[in-house]
């Protein structure tokens, strides 16, 4: 059964269906969730509160976008920052309803085509260390670029300069 | 942060990642609001570090958290018909509430006159209804005089609900004046909103016609990037002109500016762009 069909289920109050959600999708959530906090606790709390807004309102993802699995990365990642910073839900880094997702027939390749995925690590895997660093720090830390640019010395323009050429990469990755 | 017309590129990059300061936050939301080129540079980006969240290693949750989901889900109501964790339009599928049928302007404002305003406050509410359709200064000038009038006292409910009729009237030509010769105006648009009540005004010239099954809809842009807020929806006549007279708006919004979308017939819950007017 693919998302769609499984969301639509959930829709109709389908329990199995959330299980199959949750069987499907839980160790993508939780180890972005755990990559970001370091805490086993922690990143559950998250991957529970995440993959429950899915049952909690699945007619917003019932659709033709098909792209769930990088929504709920997106969505994962964003809440598990929020925690990090100690925001509560009602000030959240990006409510859910401001979350911009990638179109979903781009994000159907990302997601689906194991092969793209592994570009996309082997691309990250090139960048050299200064590249890579403030990137890591940015997203997966959520240091802003004065954080990131005291962190590792670095002059502010330059580290704006390595992320975004290391998204570039990534890019590239993805399109080439 | 950002040249004339765009934000940087990198800019745009620490956006979609939320490491930009919070005024600079909210200066390139409200860039984005107006700007596809932008948006679609975001879209980019926002591809890309949804494939770098996926490159993760997967690591296995514990055993038991399964059994600790499914028990969280059983007591767990679903919240049909609550859009409020909408995605953006372009790539939404929610469908949205069946709007509350809206009232004609003019019947609107009879109800809430009739229910809100006694006839001295009418009279000066009558003159601001004529300043925002014609933005004149004179008027504005007029209206401080008839709120003295009003005051006092002499302002008539009648007059007043003969300049309303006029100002609502599809029998009436309304013209947009501007300095020199314009051969082709452009669309303008004037709104004033009292955020104590949700009252609002607009008053458009010059829109464009519309196709079948469309709407043109305001929204209320607020601060710190929040959701625009449907402010009302509405037809131009044929001469392109459109007003809304106190049509019931979200009371209590700071806001930021207010846009103008093409929507379909009936409205929604979210803007579709481009915004085909906007202020602040």
């Amino acid at each position: 059964m693919d998302d769609a069909a499984l969301l639509e289920a959930v829709a109709e109050g389908s329990q199995d269906a959330m299980a199959a959600v949750y069987d499907r999708y839980s160790r993508i959530v939780y180890c972005i969730a755990l990559r970001v906090l370091r805490e086993p606790g922690l990143a559950e709390d998250v991957m529970q509160e995440v993959l429950l807004q899915v049952w909690k309102r699945p007619q917003s993802f019932v659709s033709q976008r098909g792209n769930l699995g990088a929504w709920l990365s997106v969505v994962t990642r964003n809440r598990s920052i929020d925690v990090l910073r100690k925001r509560s839900p009602l000030d959240q880094l990006d409510p859910l309803d401001e979350i911009r997702l990638p179109d979903p027939r781009d994000m159907a390749l990302a997601s689906e085509q194991n092969w793209l995925m592994e570009k996309v690590r082997v691309a990250i895997d090139s960048l050299p260390e200064e590249q890579q660093d403030p990137l890591e720090l940015a997203y997966f830390h959520g240091l802003s670029h004065t954080e990131i640019a005291e962190k590792t010395g670095s002059p502010l323009g330059t580290v704006k300069t390595r992320i975004r050429a290391g998204l570039m990469t990534i890019r590239k990755a993805m399109n080439p | 942060m950002n040249d004339r017309l765009h934000i940087a590129d990198s800019d745009l990059a620490l956006y979609a990642m939320g490491s930009l300061t919070a005024v600079e936050m909210d200066a390139t939301r409200s860039h984005l609001l107006v700007c596809a080129q932008c948006k679609e540079e975001l879209r980019l980006n926002q591809i890309a570090l949804a494939a770098y969240a996926q490159t993760t290693p997967e690591v296995a949750p514990p055993d038991d958290a399964r059994d600790r989901f499914m028990a969280q889900l059983a007591t767990t109501p679903q919240l049909h018909g609550q859009p409020q964790t909408q995605l953006e339009p372009e790539t939404q599928a929610i469908i949205p509430a069946a709007p509350q049928e809206s009232l004609s302007p003019w019947r609107t404002f009879k109800l809430f006159v009739s229910a809100n305003f006694a006839g001295p406050l009418a009279g000066a509410l009558a003159v601001l209804l004529i300043a925002v359709a014609i933005d004149d200064v004179k008027f504005r000038e007029a209206l401080h005089n008839e709120r003295i009038a009003a005051k006092q006292g002499k302002a008539d409910s009648v007059q007043l609900a003969k300049l309303m009729e006029m100002l609502t009237s599809t029998h009436v030509r309304r013209v947009v004046l501007h300095q020199g010769t314009v051969a082709s105006p452009p669309p303008e648009g004037r709104v004033v909103y009292e955020p104590n009540s949700g009252r609002l005004l607009l008053s458009a010239s010059n829109l464009q016609p519309l196709p079948a099954g469309k709407t043109y809809e305001l929204w209320i842009l607020q601060p710190g990037g929040n959701k625009p807020l449907p402010a009302g929806t509405f037809k131009p006549d044929a001469l392109g002109n459109a007003a809304m007279i106190l049509v019931p708006a979200p009371a209590g919004v700071d806001a930021q500016g207010f846009g103008v979308t093409i929507e379909n017939a009936g409205g929604s819950d979210t803007p579709t762009l481009p915004i085909v007017l906007s202020g602040s």
